[in-house]
């Protein structure tokens, strides 16, 4: 049988309109394009990989997403990427971007130092140079242990079940989110249980890691596997994350497990999960408190890609007093680890620059986006702090215990140049 | 009538025969002139699906032919290992199929001397992941595919180094001759109109499917079954493997992955005339249903073109009468017309398959040179044996690997995106032919224009590049307008789908942005 | 899930842009849900009306008057088409299409024939072929997409006008350029200078300048102001292959248009079929990334593309318009599309309509040959106007009942 992905490219008819889209081939010529990588060499691909220029595909998915014809570009890309022959310094620079899981366990244990090393300039200096990863690139900063225990020991609350996935960013880095989000389904009346803190395997894939990759999704398939089969909804508030388990698990792993399958039919995107709520008549808009803020909203690549509108723009909406300016720009660049690269982060930075300029000439007060990633490029490039759109709406409510912690911003913003 | 010519040998025909013939003959130390009526492979040869036979196919109704094809198929990769893609193949039995066919293959293979190795059903489905997972029975065999203007270049090119004249265009429209001996031929050029005479020591005939009428000319008799096989591109490998059906040979029974398409092929319907190619729907959608059968998923997969090549059938004079053009024999045939016609100096050879032209050219030369002789200092011979250590053959990511080379460097260009031609390949060949040169030969010499778009952008940018040389830009928009007709007629039969897509956008692009001065192109 | 709207648009191309900024407008909720991009990028910005019928038509308002009854145009009558064209006109204002209907303009393209479309805008309005005066074509060296030589000559050979090619270099800009790197390095104000420059040097006399269509994306009117400067004359701009700069800008200013009037967008997600309901279409039925959904609303404006744009399905068997599942009457490839009411409402086959509240839009309606009479944008703002101003007469009824 014909593999789907590959059977796609049967539908480009050399349109261009994925060209034109492309964020990434619009500032450097190191990327020829997407059609270019895309389904043009997937035609003579066969055995051994014999071309690296689809390396500088970011994978952002503009391709796929505006292409009329249904062909599966970016997926395309992902798959070629991960067969490109490696050094062993690119290999374990990849694997340490890669398996965020790992990374994360290991240095959760001590955040503390490990936050003050990545804060260090001689060492990112250092880590530059031995491991490729950019010295200035928005890393993030891992949490305090006592905000990663008040979230894991939240309680779920009264309603309607739900499952919420907190993937690594809630988990080791921005746990603080997590307690929001849950405190938000539970104001309109969704009890959530959070799910145990792993990694969807997004990393492990864009970072050519499939088996990784298929090992993360199938785990996190058969540990949900229960209230999935009864139907229960599950809820993640990182785009990456929801992409993952929605649609790239299939489309670019293969897998066509049941578990699996059934998995991507239940999750949600949790602003998409709240307007419906909203839709239905179920969301508490009452209760929603003005907040007198300017607000850039920024709808991350991957969000996109879930194919359901703008959800978060919607619920922002709904906020009395938020006055709200909606992103023109496609990408911010980061397109998750690739602009952490050392090689890719001028490109990133390059991509994001038209974005970077829109929020700076629209002087917001924050700016909201629904990718970890992205805030973090974005107040790394922008120095304006970002927010998922779910805070706003848990200070909206009025609701209180979960905390940002300040020095965050202040810390990813002194890295800058 | 310009310059006379003349040569040892003068073989009429440039298709697989014919050149073969030459590069044989030059080989030899002949002085040889090539008269070709269009371009090489402009007939039957470039109208097929490329497979380099490994046998299988005939080891039970002709074994004589496998046994050739299979001596061919070695001789063939060490004379133009670039030319060939080393695919492999696979000969599957399906549900249904006679299993009593499979049964007898190995041996029937061992007899003619093809090999074949019995897989299991499991062991070649992990070789091709694409062959119908219902497979019963599965042989490997050293099938292979041929570009056929790749391998005809390298012929024509060594025969041309070795002293050998090639002209295309060149139609023969008469025979000279004394009493009962033909001195030579006259031909007319079809660029200029006018008509040269050739004289030569013999005339070869190798028009394939059109030797009837030229031996006519000569007052000879060679009777020709034409038979029209109908061949559909799909516009993506689907395998990797040419996937042949463990039966009789039968309609639609091979897929061959050649350069970046798979070809289905083929029918066999017997035709009066054998510029008769056309295409009827049904057989379209008879050739796409087995193709189906062999690889799920290539009924519903994009098809890129369909055409029919016009195979040539000899039949010996009161050879068996009846009409099943299945049923002749595929082997060639060598005619001696002094013994047969008693006209000297005239010999034909026709029948035969691309697979084994070095056999039939070296039966046809070893015939000329019983009758001519050998020139005492055959020079040419040696530089022709010298044989890379290990066959190069191309490989399906070359292109890539080629148009890659341009990527981070600022030197080049890609020209045509699918089938990755670059700037620097176009404006070499239009230099070497000083901007005497047409989109279709860049086709047939780079494959511009023979991927998914059918030349929607790659042949103006070729026209562009021939006119800066040429600076005749009337003359070039004429070509190119020709170029878009001709790739047309064979998509008209299978615009569906993705194809009935790209067929809208390359209307609009010719009638809108690259609308050429004055009437509006009439594309079939 | 549902969602639901006052209107759903399916297609963003020129006809749903249309549709949606019409009914946002006029103050509807309008939710767009489009598979891709539609193809405005693709097309030269140039309106085709109708450029050709038997012959070359000079006078498009004049040649809708003998178009066959079943011709959109004919079905909406003239005087539609025309107040489609004036709201096209001045929803994209800042784009400043020249021309109308009364005459055709002959614009120059990439192998120098002469191209009849209504309006365009300035820049490539200034190309027109029937201005006297001789011109110099301007060719960028490592341009994969535009010969200046073929473009000259053949001009030059139509007898009309004297046209002298040139290539220049695109200095530092690389050796292989498409139009879209040529339109963003162009916008770098020094690399232009130059470019300025190099082309002075080599148009001797010549009193308009042509160059490709890829003067700037965002500084589009900045290029040229520099550039005319700079060459002290005329410079008009030449429709090229895709990507089209010019249609790039177009489809960046209603994609703009869209955004500011409110229109909620859904891009990326195919419609793969539709749920009953009183009007006859109850609902849209979309695929999402895993899950599909039900579009809900009163009215449907279905601007899916013809068989490019996959609004129309090509079968071995059949052709099918792949949302409703309407067949489609036969005819040539070009001439496919869905068959209509004079309120675009589609038929079926006895000729009543068979959905009530829905109305095609753009190259989905058949009855007309587009390319054949370069007409494709006009029927798409046209139809696209029409079919906004039946769903908002329909919206108008049911207020009012209420």
């Amino acid at each position: 049988m014909r593999d789907e992905v590959v059977a796609s490219t049967d539908g480009c008819v050399k349109c261009t309109i994925c060209e034109q889209a492309c964020p990434v081939a619009a500032v450097t010529d190191l990327f020829p394009g997407p059609k270019y990588v895309g389904p043009q060499a997937e035609r003579f691909r066969h055995g051994d990989s014999v071309d690296r220029s689809v390396e500088y595909c970011s994978g952002c998915g503009a391709c796929s997403v505006v292409c009329p014809q249904g062909v599966a570009v970016a997926e395309l890309n992902i798959r070629a990427r991960a067969q490109i022959p490696r050094s062993r310094r690119e290999t374990l620079r990849n694997l340490a971007l890669g398996d965020t899981e790992s990374v994360a366990r290991l240095a959760g244990l001590v955040p503390g130092v490990a936050n003050a090393l990545l804060g260090n300039r001689a060492v990112r200096r250092v880590a530059q140079w031995l491991a490729g990863v950019h010295r200035l690139a928005p890393l993030p900063a891992f949490a305090p242990r006592r905000s990663v225990r008040s979230f894991w020991t939240k309680s779920p609350g009264e309603g309607v079940p739900v499952v919420y996935f907190p993937g690594c960013s809630t988990s080791w880095y921005e746990p603080w989110l997590g307690e929001m989000v849950v405190a938000v389904l539970e104001r309109n009346g969704i009890s959530a249980q959070i799910a145990a803190g792993r990694c969807c395997g997004l990393p492990a894939q864009s970072n050519g890691f499939f088996g990784l990759a298929a090992r993360r999704v199938a785990r996190i398939a058969k540990e949900l596997g229960a209230p999935v089969a009864k139907g229960t909804p599950v809820l993640a508030s990182s785009t990456s994350c929801a992409l993952m388990l929605m649609s790239e698990a299939k489309d670019v792993l293969g897998i066509e497990s049941d578990p699996v399958l059934r998995l991507a039919e239940a999750t949600w995107d949790v602003s998409e999960f709240l307007l419906d709520l909203h839709r239905q008549g179920r969301l508490d808009q009452k209760g929603l408190s003005p907040i007198s803020r300017r607000v850039y909203y920024h709808p991350p690549c991957q969000q996109r890609r879930h194919l359901s509108g703008r959800p978060a723009l919607e619920l922002l909406a709904l906020i009395p007093g938020v006055e709200i300016i909606e992103s023109t720009q496609y990408c911010c660049g980061i397109a998750g680890t690739y602009g952490l690269k050392a090689e890719k982060y001028e490109v990133a930075m390059e991509v994001g620059r038209g974005l970077f300029s829109e929020i700076a000439d629209s002087s917001p007060e924050v700016v909201a986006c629904d990718s970890e990633t992205c805030r973090w490029q974005i107040t790394h490039a922008s120095g304006v702090p970002s927010v998922h759109p779910v805070e706003l709406l848990y200070e909206s409510y009025g609701l209180s215990g979960a905390r940002r912690p300040l020095r965050q911003d202040a810390k990813r913003k002194s890295a800058r140049r | 009538m310009t310059q006379a010519l003349s040569a040892d040998v003068l073989v009429i025909g440039g298709g697989s025969t014919g050149v073969g013939v030459a590069w044989e003959a030059t080989r030899r130390g002949l002085s040889v002139i090539l008269a070709e009526r269009s371009n090489l492979a402009g007939g039957t040869s470039g109208r097929f699906h490329g497979l380099l036979h490994s046998g299988g196919r005939y080891v039970v109704s002709d074994p004589r032919s496998a046994s050739e094809c299979a001596a061919e198929n070695k001789a063939l990769r060490s004379i133009a290992p670039q030319a060939i893609e080393d695919t492999g193949g696979l000969f599957v039995s399906l549900e249904g199929d006679d299993p009593a066919y499979a049964e007898g293959f190995p041996l029937a293979c061992e007899r003619a001397g093809v090999e074949a190795v019995a897989m299991s059903p499991a062991e070649a489905r992990s070789a091709e992941p694409a062959v119908n997972p219902g497979i019963q029975a599965a042989f490997w065999v050293p099938d292979a595919s041929v570009d056929v203007w790749r391998l005809l270049g390298i012929l024509s090119a060594q025969a041309a180094e070795g002293g050998a004249k090639i002209l295309e265009h060149h139609e023969v429209v008469s025979f000279e001759q004394e009493g009962q001996r033909v001195l030579g031929a006259r031909l007319k050029d079809s660029a200029t109109g006018e008509t040269r005479w050739v004289s030569a020591q013999v005339v070869v005939n190798a028009t394939g499917a059109w030797s009837g009428r030229v031996a006519a000319m000569a007052g000879c008799e060679v009777e020709i079954l034409a038979s029209r096989g109908v061949m559909v591109a799909f516009a993506d490998r689907l395998s990797h493997l040419a996937i042949n059906r463990c039966i009789r040979p039968s309609d639609g029974d091979i897929v061959v992955p050649i350069r970046t398409v798979s070809v289905i092929g083929t029918t066999d319907v017997a035709v009066a005339d054998p510029d008769d190619t056309t295409v009827a729907p049904e057989e379209v959608a008879a050739m796409v249903a087995a193709a189906d059968q062999l690889i799920p998923g290539a009924g519903s997969a994009r098809t890129l073109r369909a055409w029919a090549g016009v195979r040539p059938l000899y039949r010996p004079p009161g050879g068996a009468g009846s009409g099943a053009t299945r049923t002749v024999s595929r082997a060639h045939a060598l005619v001696d017309h002094a013994t047969q016609d008693g006209v000297e100096a005239f010999v034909t050879i026709t029948g035969g398959k691309l697979t084994t032209l070095r056999l039939m050219a070296e039966e046809a030369v070893d015939l000329v040179v019983a009758k001519i002789g050998l020139p005492a200092t055959p020079a040419f011979v040696e530089a022709l044996e010298e044989k890379p250590a290990r066959p190069a053959y191309f490989r399906l990511p070359d292109a890539l690997a080629h148009r890659e080379s341009v990527w981070g460097g600022d030197r080049d260009a890609v020209v045509c995106e699918c089938e990755g031609v670059l700037r620097s390949d176009v404006v070499a060949l239009v230099a070497a032919a000083r901007g005497r040169i047409g989109i279709g030969d860049l086709r047939r010499s780079l494959r511009v224009g023979m991927g998914p778009c059918q030349g929607g952008f790659c042949s103006y940018r070729c026209a562009g590049l021939i006119a800066e040389a040429a600076q005749a830009a009337e003359a070039v928009t004429e070509d190119l307008v020709e170029f878009w007709k001709e790739r047309f007629k064979g998509t008209a039969t299978v615009s569906f789908g993705a194809q009935a897509r790209q067929e809208i956008l390359d209307r609009w692009l010719y009638a809108s942005p690259l609308a050429p001065p004055g009437e509006p192109v009439a594309l079939p | 899930m549902n969602r639901r709207a006052d209107a759903v648009v399916v297609g963003a191309g020129l006809a749903g842009s249309i549709a949606a900024c019409r009914l946002a407008q006029a103050g509807a909720e309008v939710l767009l849900v489009a598979a891709g991009e539609g193809s405005m990028g693709l097309a030269p910005a140039w309106l085709d009306v109708l450029g050709r019928m038997s012959g070359p038509v000079s006078s498009p308002l004049a040649g809708m008057q003998s178009l066959p009854d079943s011709h959109p145009y004919a079905r909406m009558g003239s005087g539609v088409v025309q107040e489609a064209v004036e709201f096209f006109s001045s929803l994209v204002s800042s784009l400043d299409y020249r021309g109308g209907l009364e005459d055709n303009m002959a614009l120059p393209t990439s192998l120098g024939g002469r191209h009849l479309c209504a309006m365009a805008p300035p820049a490539m309005a200034a190309g027109n072929l029937d201005r006297a005066g001789s011109v110099a074509i301007v060719g960028i060296g490592a341009m994969r997409d535009f010969s200046a030589c073929l473009v000259a000559q053949n001009l030059s050979a139509g007898g009309a006008l004297s046209a002298q090619g040139v290539t220049v270099d695109f200095a530092g800009a690389g050796a292989d350029l498409g139009n879209l790197d040529v339109a963003r390095r162009i916008q770098e104000p020094k690399l232009r200078a130059q470019l300025g420059a190099e082309v002075l040097a080599c148009i001797g006399g010549a009193e308009r300048v042509g160059f490709p269509a890829v003067l700037g994306l965002g500084a589009h009117q900045e290029v040229v102001g520099d550039l005319e400067r700079i060459l002290g004359r005329e410079v008009f701009e030449i429709a090229t292959v895709p990507p089209s700069v010019p249609g790039l800008r177009l489809s960046s200013a209603l994609a703009v248009l869209r955004r500011t009037l409110g229109v909620k967008e859904v891009i990326g997600a195919r419609v793969t079929g539709f749920v009953p309901g009183p009007g006859g279409v109850g609902g849209l039925r979309v695929r999402a990334a895993s899950r599909s959904q039900i579009y809900e609303a009163d009215y449907f404006v279905i601007a899916s593309g013809g068989v490019l744009g996959g609004g129309i399905e090509v079968g071995h068997q059949a052709r099918s318009e792949t949302i409703l599942g309407l067949q489609i009457p036969e005819g040539p490839l070009g001439s496919l599309g869905v068959a209509v009411d004079n309120s675009l409402r589609p038929l079926g086959p006895s000729g009543d309509p068979v959905f009530q509240n829905v109305a095609f839009a753009g190259a989905t309606v058949g009855g007309a040959d587009p390319i054949g009479e370069l007409s494709s944008q006009g029927i798409c703002v046209a139809t696209g106007y029409l079919a906004a101003e039946v769903v908002k007469a329909e919206v108008a009824k049911v207020a009012r009942a209420k």
